[in-house]
């Protein structure tokens, strides 16, 4: 009998101001450098979107997604500080009923407790950029 | 046969009990049916994009806990008059309110024990000037030299909603 491990699921911990997130690497196809990021429609910069404080032009870094069906491949504008390192996705407490409207609004699906014993948000960029596109049809 | 005072200012009769607890100066009351528990404070993340009145969410027992500032939302007075004898007694708790499956923390400065505030005089609701928290509330009654306020969870729960 063979056993086969588990699959190592990898997260980037970063901080968006103050915002302490953490994005499932498995769509990021990679990491863009200050001067390869160029603003275009389906670039999404999360600290406008969280009214955050940006850092420095040169600071910043961007993840650009796996492209899927519906649009190009949307880039996320993050900070410079990318942490890659295992992510515990059973280890995440969803939001209850009364915070139902959050992970629309944000993208922000719950509260996930680090090993270390930080609290991280995990972030799906795939239902915020759905959402976003579904608002600007409207 | 009820006096005119009687009529006036009639007895609370309290079925279920209630938790007493104290927001800035405000002694405010839930029943018991709507608490989980009550924790001491716990680490709260902060939510992007939330309003004021939440300043974001504690782990508790497996669940991520929303935590709802009162004196943000109701517009309470923040603290204790200086030098008052409340001020020793203040012990910060997270009062955790449990309504159609959600759990909501509420961060409280002071919580006396569970009891039944049966006795306590029922007091017009109009002498609560601050409509925002009037709004949220049942009952207003007067238990010896204090006003205590009976919190209407659901409608606090539905007001506040993220």
């Amino acid at each position: 009998m063979t056993l086969e491990a588990p699959p190592i699921t990898q997260g980037f911990f970063l901080h968006i101001g103050g915002t302490p997130i953490v994005i499932d690497a498995h769509p990021v196809r990679t990491v863009l450098r200050a001067r390869e990021i160029k603003a275009e429609a389906h670039t999404l910069d999360l600290f406008s979107l969280f009214s955050e404080e940006p850092p420095p032009l040169d600071a910043r870094r961007a993840l650009a997604l796996s492209p899927n069906d519906s649009a190009e491949s949307p880039v996320l504008i993050v900070g410079d500080e990318l942490n890659l390192a295992p992510l515990d996705l059973a280890a995440l407490l969803p939001f209850p009923p009364w915070f139902e409207d959050v992970p629309r609004r944000t993208g922000i699906r719950g509260l996930l407790i680090h090993e270390d014993g930080r609290h991280w948000l995990l972030l799906d960029p795939a239902s915020l950029i759905h959402h976003r596109e579904m608002r600007t049809e409207q | 046969m009820n006096t005119p005072t009687d009529a006036i200012n009639p007895t609370f009769v309290d079925e279920i009990g209630h938790l007493v607890f104290r927001v800035g100066n405000t002694w405010l009351a839930a029943p018991v049916n709507a608490i989980a528990e009550l924790t001491e404070p716990l680490p709260v993340t902060r939510i992007p994009r939330s309003p004021s009145h939440i300043p974001g969410v504690f782990a508790l027992r497996g669940y991520a806990v929303p935590l709802l500032d009162l004196v943000a939302f109701l517009d309470l007075r923040a603290e204790a008059t200086p030098n008052s004898p409340q001020d020793e007694f203040a012990h910060p708790r997270f009062v955790i309110l449990e309504h159609e499956g959600s759990r909501v923390g509420l961060r409280s400065d002071q919580t006396r024990n569970v009891g039944f505030l049966t006795g306590a005089q029922h007091v017009d609701l109009g002498i609560v000037s601050n409509p925002r928290l009037r709004n949220v509330l049942h009952a207003a009654l007067e238990s010896g030299e204090r006003m205590i306020l009976l919190l209407d969870v659901e409608r606090l729960l539905n007001e506040a909603k993220a």
